[in-house]
């Protein structure tokens, strides 16, 4: 399988935490400091705690381990990014289709993505979701998310 | 005992649901409890008929644990950790007991400096200790202090990196951190592993085990047990390092044996010290409120969230917890022995319940457990930001326990390092002044070369 190379993988995650340190660093300009501007503010801590991951990002680029990690397959992305997705649709469906809708199709997709075939899929999503929904928010008092279509 | 599944992602995936019950903090930290130390024992069932170390804690217990499973002595090799867990989990109890109060009373003149320095040392123990390279676990703490840090700051009440978001004004919830780093990357990193061949599992035999072999491996398990509680005290050192420096130290003082061949000893030895060092670890987190371990450090997440603030006057505020939960221990550990032998079978049967059954269930779970917290579906997709940031964290070898600890100290040690400040009026002397700061930046230093030793025994012991 193809690898990052020695110490690639390394400099890349390196790169990325020097990024997102400056990027933090500058987030924190813009904090309203108000009258704690001339002591140990809450903006100092934020340019404390990015001028260390800026310098240990450099560490990494500069020593990066000799371990090599293998590059990642896109055939294994093709299981995830539908997870990705289908996570995202139940955020973004749960407000209006309630809880049992919107985790009956996300649990059947997870279901298939791990291997069950579609007659498994429906049934375990289905009991599965309504066991949740009968201990949660009848048993418990615990509410999951009722959609619209129950408000 | 599922691999994969540690008590971290069954913590993570549990506290949700007690936290929105309002459970009494007491209970849930002898859930939470519960959840760990059996979790120790439970490893030990895929470790020996699998050969699959539910966690790295267990790794040792493979070694005579399976040999002994391939010439059919799976059942006894079970007994034996059973036997082991509860000698080890139980004695350690009473050093729990004994050792807590003592500490307790020395902590008691911390100050801010000396907190601030007693979690630089905790960062410092807890990254050296995790795997791997000691620079990314230090980069992994400062991206848990990074996250700490959004929200209102609890000095001055100013809203930090909130972008104007309402959803992030009371801070990410440290549950929300936890369920995606740890439980959704462990889901995306599945989804690309192919499904275990079952068939490789051993048939489980007699569990019946002779009164000789019992007293043959009373010494072992008894030394064991004070070596790993010894261990376990030490920030950052955990089960995993226990369990190395007990198989070791017995296969060098036992003459003739059998290690490595399926020697019961060496199944008594790991067993008993895992067991051992995760009671011990419970002393820097209940009285310093230092945790060694990611579980530990979640449980600190969980203590924070229920109003219970763990260190030194813990047991004068709240001795329900402390007295609660060694008690809920020991009796833990009685049923972990009446319970685990007759239904040890039951158990083994869990271990092949199909992988899509398992996964939809924790998958499920995760986000029931992340939309509960606040009733927000925002928490639901930031579980998945941390999720995906969490695998590719774990993908290049980055330690996610010093992560947490900076999420869960992250507010803890600004706070006293700003309080520590002021007192000095900018000074840092103050760090360096005081005998117990001292002390600690020593051990901190100790610990940054503790693991080259601890390395090369592991080393002898795999040789």
């Amino acid at each position: 399988m193809k690898s990052w190379g020695e110490g690639g993988a390394d400099r890349l995650s390196a790169l990325i935490i020097l990024g997102f340190g400056l990027a933090y660093g500058y987030a924190g300009k813009f904090i309203q400091v108000g009258f704690y501007n001339g002591d140990i503010g809450p903006h100092h801590w934020i340019y404390m705690v990015a001028s260390v991951m800026v310098l240990l990002g450099f560490g990494l680029v500069l020593r990066p381990t000799q371990h090599e990690f293998e590059a990642e397959v896109w055939e294994d992305w093709r299981k995830r990014l539908p997870l990705v997705g289908v996570i995202i649709i139940y955020s973004l469906f749960l407000p209006y289709t309630g809880f049992l809708g919107a985790m009956i199709l996300m649990m059947i997709v997870v279901a298939k993505l791990f291997g069950a075939n579609w007659k498994q899929a429906i049934l375990c999503s289905v009991i599965l979701s309504l066991l949740c929904l009968l201990l949660f928010d009848h048993l418990l008092g615990i509410s999951l998310g009722r959609g619209l279509w129950l408000k | 005992m599922l691999p994969g599944i540690g008590p971290v992602n069954a913590i993570a995936v549990l506290f949700p649901i007690v936290y929105t019950l309002e459970v009494p903090a007491a209970t849930v930290m002898i859930l939470f409890a519960g959840i760990y130390y059996g979790s120790q024992y439970g490893n030990s069932i895929s470790s020996i008929l699998l050969n699959v170390p539910g966690t790295s804690a267990a790794a040792v217990t493979t070694i005579d644990g399976y040999a002994m499973a391939k010439q059919g002595l799976g059942g006894k090799a079970l007994a034996m950790s059973a036997i082991a867990s509860f000698i080890g989990g139980t004695i350690s109890i009473f050093f729990l007991a004994f050792f807590a109060p003592k500490l307790a009373e020395l902590a008691i003149n911390f100050g801010p400096a000396e907190y601030t320095v007693l979690m630089v040392f905790a960062f410092i123990a807890l990254s050296s200790f995790s795997q791997g390279s000691l620079l990314k676990a230090i980069i992994s703490a400062f991206l848990g202090l990074a996250i700490a840090a959004i929200g209102i700051d609890s000095t001055t009440g100013v809203s930090r990196l909130t972008f104007g978001m309402m959803e992030l004004y009371d801070g990410i919830d440290f549950i929300v951190v936890v369920i995606g780093f740890f439980a959704v990357s462990e889901i995306l990193i599945m989804l690309g592993q192919k499904e275990g061949d079952q068939s490789q599992m051993q048939p489980l035999t007699s569990l019946w085990i002779t009164f000789k072999e019992i007293t043959n491996s009373l010494a072992t398990s008894l030394r064991s047990c004070v070596s790993g509680f010894l261990i376990g005290v030490l920030p950052g050192a955990g089960g995993t390092i226990a369990s190395f420096i007990a198989y070791a130290t017995e296969k060098k003082i036992l003459r003739p044996n059998q290690f490595g061949n399926g020697d019961i000893r060496g199944v008594a030895a790991p067993e008993s010290a895992n067991n051992s060092a995760s009671v011990g670890s419970f002393i820097p987190l209940l009285i310093l409120g230092v945790p060694g371990s990611e579980t530990t450090a979640v449980m600190l997440g969980g203590l924070i969230s229920f109003g219970i603030k763990p260190g030194p006057l813990l047991l004068e505020t709240s001795p329900d917890v402390f007295w609660g939960l060694a008690a809920s221990m020991f009796i833990g550990n009685l049923f972990l022995i009446i319970l685990n032998l007759p239904l040890v079978g039951l158990f083994a049967k869990i271990l092949q319940t199909p992988r899509w059954i398992l996964m939809s269930l924790i998958t499920m779970l995760c986000v029931v457990g992340a939309y509960t917290i606040n009733g927000s579906e925002f928490d639901v997709l930031l579980i998945l930001i941390f999720g995906l940031i969490g695998y590719f964290l774990r993908r290049a070898d980055f330690p996610l326990a010093p992560l947490i600890l900076g999420v869960v100290l992250g507010d803890l040690i600004e706070t006293n390092f700003r309080r520590a400040m002021i007192y000095s009026g900018g000074d840092v002397i103050i760090f360096f002044e005081s005998n117990i700061c001292l002390t600690l930046w020593i051990l901190a230093a100790v610990s940054l070369f503790a693991p080259t030793l601890i390395n090369s025994i592991q080393k002898k012991v795999h040789s």
